[in-house]
């Protein structure tokens, strides 16, 4: 496979292979209440979420918490049924219009990495039966032995021990151990993309990396697309090609990862990368600290989203009547802010668009 | 895909020769771990596998059937020796036998023993007296005869009532001769009027004293032998006026205890226990199953759904909660009858509810677990996700409710039982360990003087009940997440 072609940042990515494509991604959670389950408002998770993930790329999705992330990869997944509105598409196929042995055959290609390697594995199974159940549900194995060989492999793959932790329940691991557990499970089926939900932040930073490591082995040896979705902007930094920004349910900007970090242009995105902390005791404290809390996307603010924290913010910005434009500053570098204007060789490619779908 | 050759099977396998593979502790393996460091409960659990073993031996180790009556024996107190009538008897008819024409191996059997008891029938009252003759240095002659009509010795009888002939103690030896009263008699040996029963009872003081009973009649009439059971076990005779008749007893036990003593009706009262308990077990853990399967399903499938479902669900519990549950046991039991599969549904139909709602919450907070999204992922199905992860992890809290669940049936069945409500099966009642203490209340007398009747149903039920309950709380101890790896 052809993967070191066209890598602009780090190894691997085939640009011109579009493993999955998201164009206007919407996940409202309904608010009920009363004896007869009356809507009574939206929880708008997710609003209008649109990114490529290309062959062999990891693509990272940072923002802070709340903003809808989580909510993005697992809507992906077909785990939070029925999606509100968007579409999505695996190779060409469509994700969120299949159901029976279509949607188990797209769960072959499609797997997760969970933050929490502390619930994500059943306790009441050992590793040979967590790592082994994919398998036998895809008769990818016939017999035990064969599947024990086969999850041998995995995890030899991982790095553990292939004959001593085999038989063994997940709360003798530890929680780095577990976390290989659970990428075990992931490549067990050779996906073709694995979102990764934030899967070193519940770790020690000393197996973050390792896990990280293991991570970008993986892809170049398999040939794997990670959706990487983290707040940890260093590890996003260091494992992703390209990252896109969430706030509050929609993508403020997306680029490639040297093109983000060099030169962000969003307000949202330069306070992100300002509050990285720096570990040089004299450095000045960060400057210009985000005022104010996330709204709450029951009742999201009109307009820009990020109106309400932005010092740029103009009358434009906040209005639901003018849509946000979205400039694309270099080639792969877009953001939805008005200030991509005043960016030199920026072009406006399209909008975000705003409130028209209340009634959904 | 490609493999690095040292981690193919082969070069694993090769790799890792020498290493031990360690084989993982379960969770269920720790907490049997921790559960036998609990001597109370580790107590519970023995005594429950012991009555369950008695329960389920019934037929082996109880000594009598529960239902074999011997009235004439009446309520005994434990301990009580009694004569067995389950000697077989072999009759011979001659004259008299001299001592060496008996069978060594005859003599050697009886030698043991401390007494003998006779039961026989004599057909014709007005054949008799029987002469009963003790064979031995000092031969006794005893005539039997109908009362009123006078004995051999006179002077060394005490009548004390109409129907009983006394022969006191003479010198070494001790004859007794009691003649049963006819309506204590068992209902087979009753036969029509004219008839009579004798029980013998022969006391030897001296252990080194072999006896041989020899039977005479003076004048036609029929000898039977009787076996327990009240069917006629040796041949009939008809004998004639002189004749000798020789009784030989087999060496089978003839002599018996009741450890426990007996009932009003002569029932051993042990016997009666374990079949009680055969019962009183049989229904909680088959009415305990009903809820276990029924409940755990039907919560496991109503918290797996949520939503609209759920709460219908739910909401049938809620209304089946809402009826008075003795009232639907008796009502079930009216109408259906006393069925014990009638009892098996109606104690599990009621069971069910807490079961299904406990197990509901559990599956309520399991499957928001990242583990259950991931089995989702890789293509595993409601009913694998349902009875691969879920309810696998409700079984600590399933386990405990259960154990718990057990001893509440065999207290509401015994309550069942208590008043007077006892299910039978082929239309033969099973008296449960509620059925024999209601008994042993009735019997009870105004001094307690049949306490044996009521006190050892309450104690099997009282010991029974505690381990269950023991056992249950170890186990919840044991399974108690917050606890696992401590000692």
């Amino acid at each position: 496979m052809s993967a070191t072609e066209a890598s602009p940042t780090k190894s691997g990515p085939d640009y011109s292979k579009v493993v999955l494509s998201v164009k206007g991604l919407k996940k409202w959670f309904p608010i009920k209440k009363g004896l007869f389950s009356r809507v009574v408002g939206q929880v708008k998770a997710v609003d209008g979420v649109e990114f490529d993930i290309h062959a062999g790329e990891t693509l990272g999705l940072v923002g802070e918490s709340g903003c809808g992330k989580t909510t993005v990869g697992r809507t992906i997944l077909r785990l939070l049924d029925p999606v509100t509105a968007g579409v999505a598409e695996f190779q060409g196929q469509d994700v969120f219009n299949i159901q029976g042995g279509d949607l188990r055959a797209l769960r072959r290609r499609m797997q997760i990495i969970f933050q929490d390697p502390y619930s994500s594995l059943n306790p009441r199974m050992t590793v040979e039966s967590i790592v082994g159940e994919a398998l036998t549900v895809h008769g990818m194995v016939s017999g035990r032995k064969e599947r024990r060989e086969r999850v041998q492999e995995l995890l030899a793959k991982v790095g553990l021990d292939p004959i001593r932790h085999i038989s063994r329940y997940p709360h003798e691991f530890s929680g780095g151990q577990r976390q290989r557990i659970g990428i075990a499970r992931a490549i067990a089926l050779e996906p073709e993309l694995i979102i990764c939900d934030e899967p070193v932040s519940a770790l020690d930073v000393s197996i973050q990396a390792q896990i990280i490591n293991l991570l970008q082995k993986l892809q170049e040896e398999l040939n794997i697309s990670y959706l990487f979705i983290a707040h940890g902007l260093s590890v996003v930094e260091h494992i992703s090609h390209r990252v896109a920004v969430m706030y509050l349910g929609r993508i403020a900007e997306i680029a490639d990862c040297d093109s983000l970090f060099g030169n962000p242009v969003h307000p949202y995105t330069r306070a992100l990368l300002s509050a990285i902390p720096n570990p040089d005791p004299d450095a000045p404290l960060n400057p210009e600290p985000l005022p104010g809390e996330v709204p709450t996307p029951i009742n999201p603010p009109a307009g820009c989203r990020f109106h309400t924290r932005c010092k740029y913010a103009e009358a434009r910005c906040k209005s639901n009547d003018i849509p946000i434009p979205i400039y694309e500053i270099e080639p792969g570098h877009r953001v939805a802010c008005i200030l991509g204007e005043s960016v030199d060789g920026a072009t406006r490619v399209g909008e975000q668009v705003h409130g028209d779908d209340e009634n959904l | 895909m490609e493999r690095p050759s040292n981690r193919t099977p082969e070069g694993i396998v090769a790799a890792s020769h020498g290493r031990r593979a360690l084989q993982g502790e379960s969770l269920s393996q720790d907490a049997w771990r921790r559960l036998k460091k609990n001597k109370m409960a580790m107590a519970g659990f023995w005594i429950s596998v012991v009555m369950s073993l008695s329960a389920l031996l019934a037929d082996v180790i109880s000594p009598y059937s529960p239902e074999e009556q011997q009235r004439w024996l009446g309520a005994l107190p434990p301990l009580t020796e009694v004569l067995s009538l389950r000697n077989e008897m072999r009759f011979t008819v001659g004259e008299r036998p001299t001592e060496s024409e008996v069978p060594q191996a005859c003599a050697d059997a009886l030698g043991d023993e401390e007494s003998h008891e006779l039961l026989f029938e004599v057909q014709d009252e007005a054949i008799t007296p029987v002469r009963l003759v003790l064979d031995g240095d000092t031969v006794e002659s005893i005539d039997l005869r109908p009362p009123g009509r006078g004995v051999v010795r006179p002077d060394a009888l005490d009548v004390e009532e109409q129907d009983f002939l006394r022969i006191p103690d003479t010198g070494e030896r001790v004859a007794v001769a009691r003649i049963a009263k006819r309506d204590a008699a068992p209902d087979v040996l009753r036969g029509g009027e004219g008839r009579r029963v004798a029980v013998l009872e022969l006391v030897r003081r001296s252990p080194e004293d072999r006896y041989r009973l020899t039977v005479g009649f003076s004048g036609d009439g029929t000898v039977s032998a009787i076996d327990r059971a009240g069917t006629d076990a040796g041949p009939s005779l008809t004998l004639k006026p002189g004749y000798v008749v020789d009784v030989v007893l087999d060496g089978n036990p003839l002599r018996h205890t009741h450890i426990l003593g007996t009932d009003q009706e002569g029932r051993d009262s042990l016997s009666r226990l374990i079949y009680g308990g055969r019962i009183s077990l049989l229904v909680g853990l088959t009415a305990t199953l009903v809820s276990l399967l029924v409940g755990v399903l039907y919560g496991a499938f109503s918290g797996y759904m949520g939503g609209r479902i759920d709460g219908m669900m739910m909401r049938i519990v809620d209304v089946l909660y809402a009826i008075p549950y003795l009232f639907l046991v008796i009502l079930l039991l009216v109408a259906f009858g006393r069925s014990i599969i009638i009892l098996f549904v109606a104690l599990g139909l009621v069971q069910w509810l807490t079961m299904a709602r406990i197990v509901r919450g559990q599956v309520l907070g399991l499957k928001e677990k990242e583990f259950v999204d991931a089995a989702v992922t890789v293509g595993a199905g409601w009913w694998q996700v349902l009875t691969r992860h879920l309810i696998p992890n409700t079984l600590g809290v399933v386990v405990v409710y259960t154990t718990l669940t057990v001893p509440q049936v065999i207290l509401q069945e015994s309550f069942l039982a208590f008043i007077g409500l006892t299910v039978e099966m082929d239309g033969r009642p099973l008296e449960s360990w509620g059925a024999l203490v209601n008994y042993g209340r009735e019997a009870l007398g105004a001094n307690g003087e049949f306490w044996w009747l009521l006190l050892w149903p309450s104690i099997a039920m009282s010991v029974t009940l505690f381990s269950l309950n023991f056992l249950g709380d170890g186990l919840r101890d044991a399974l108690d997440p917050q606890q696992r790896g401590r000692t």
